[in-house]
């Protein structure tokens, strides 16, 4: 009984070390998933647009450092040709920026003009189509001219869209820093012809 | 017998490249490959001797000592707006071809600015020898490094064959004619 009493002693030690180890694995490998992959996810996290704020009709909401209102969202049917697509519609968007932050450019970096539908497809700016010459800017090249605080940029962008989608979509801004939250205008496009 | 294993498992352990790479979405002509990105439907395969184009108002031609490769497909962006920049024409025997940059400023000629919702035909043109025509898959991709992510294999099978057991090939081909768009 005397030589047994230490082999059981070594063999209950042995099992509860045996358990701990087990509840530590179950407590340990997920918090190893979570310090590997903590980067992978906070860049996808903060890389795309996912978190939407509406601004109504005619409204304005600030982002970035500055107030944005959608000036006007025109669309007008295409004639299908050489870089045109059969049954295209094109769309421009055209926003009042007025500057609040004076750094712009760390604000605003990879910032995104894009229309969007209900079925959370996104269109990019084209440059298939050459927009009339203005004052209106891309949102990098309004983003690199250094506006100061106070400043209004006017910023514009031309899309190529399906016929068939175009009264459903919506402008959306979103700015490198601010995501995944971007801003979505209520506005619908306004047919011209 | 357990050399013969191991050697097995050390034979059949994927690497790295093969485990991280892309992720084939097959087609054939005639039927599209469906990509995380784009649609493709490769619709036609063309063969020819010498590449005709127009650039800066003078006609270019370009010939080549094995045989010009064009591929007319449609294609249209899934769930946002997509530049396809990256094709190769890989052969049946492994052979890899890329993109030929010599035809510039051509219609219709990578990069592909696709829109969801907006079928668009482009075209693809590489420059092979003649014993990679049959038995060749066209892979397409966003970029020129697709990993862990989708990558279109379009199957080049059932190509008209003429006497000589290969496709016609013509003795030029016009880029600059109806065929690209839209």
């Amino acid at each position: 009984m005397n030589a047994r009493d230490p082999a059981a002693a070594r063999d209950a030690t042995e099992r509860r070390w045996r358990r701990h180890s087990l509840w530590l694995l179950v407590l340990l490998l997920p918090l190893a998933m979570v310090v590997v992959m903590h980067d992978s996810a906070r860049t996808w996290w903060s890389g795309r647009a996912l978190i939407a704020r509406e601004v109504p009709t005619g409204g304005e909401a600030d982002l970035g450092g500055a107030s944005w209102r959608l000036r006007a969202l025109r669309m007008a049917p295409l004639p299908a040709g050489k870089r045109i697509p059969e049954n295209a519609m094109g769309v421009v968007a055209e926003f009042a920026v007025q500057v609040q932050d004076a750094d712009v450019r760390k604000n605003w970096a990879g910032c995104e003009i894009a229309l969007e539908d209900g079925q959370g497809r996104r269109w990019m700016p084209t440059r298939v189509l050459p927009l009339p010459r203005s004052e209106a800017r891309e949102c990098v090249l309004a983003a690199g001219s250094g506006p100061k605080a106070g400043d209004t940029v006017r910023i514009r962008h031309a899309f190529l869209v399906p016929r068939d989608a175009a009264a459903a979509l919506r402008a959306t801004v979103a700015l490198g820093p601010q995501r995944p939250r971007y801003l979505r205008f209520a506005q619908p496009p306004t047919l011209v012809q | 017998m357990a050399a013969a294993v191991l050697f097995a498992m050390q034979r059949s352990t994927p690497r790295y490249q093969d485990l991280t790479g892309p992720i084939p979405a097959y087609g054939n002509i005639g039927k599209a490959a469906s990509t995380r990105l784009f649609d493709i439907e490769v619709e036609r395969v063309e063969f020819a001797r010498q590449l005709v184009g127009k650039r800066f108002g003078g006609e270019t031609r370009h010939e080549s000592a094995g045989v010009w490769a064009i591929v007319t497909a449609r294609m249209v962006a899934r769930s946002r707006s997509v530049n396809v920049t990256h094709a190769v024409w890989e052969g049946p025997t492994g052979l890899r071809y890329e993109l030929s940059d010599r035809p510039e400023f051509l219609p219709d000629l990578p990069p592909h600015t696709l829109e969801p919702g907006l079928p668009q035909r482009g075209r693809f043109v590489f420059e092979i020898r003649p014993d990679q025509i049959l038995g060749a898959t066209l892979l397409v991709s966003e970029g020129p490094f697709p990993r862990l992510d989708s990558e279109a294999h379009v199957a080049l099978n059932a190509l008209p064959t003429a006497a000589d057991g290969l496709p016609p090939i013509a003795e030029a081909f016009d880029l600059q004619q109806a065929g690209g768009r839209p």
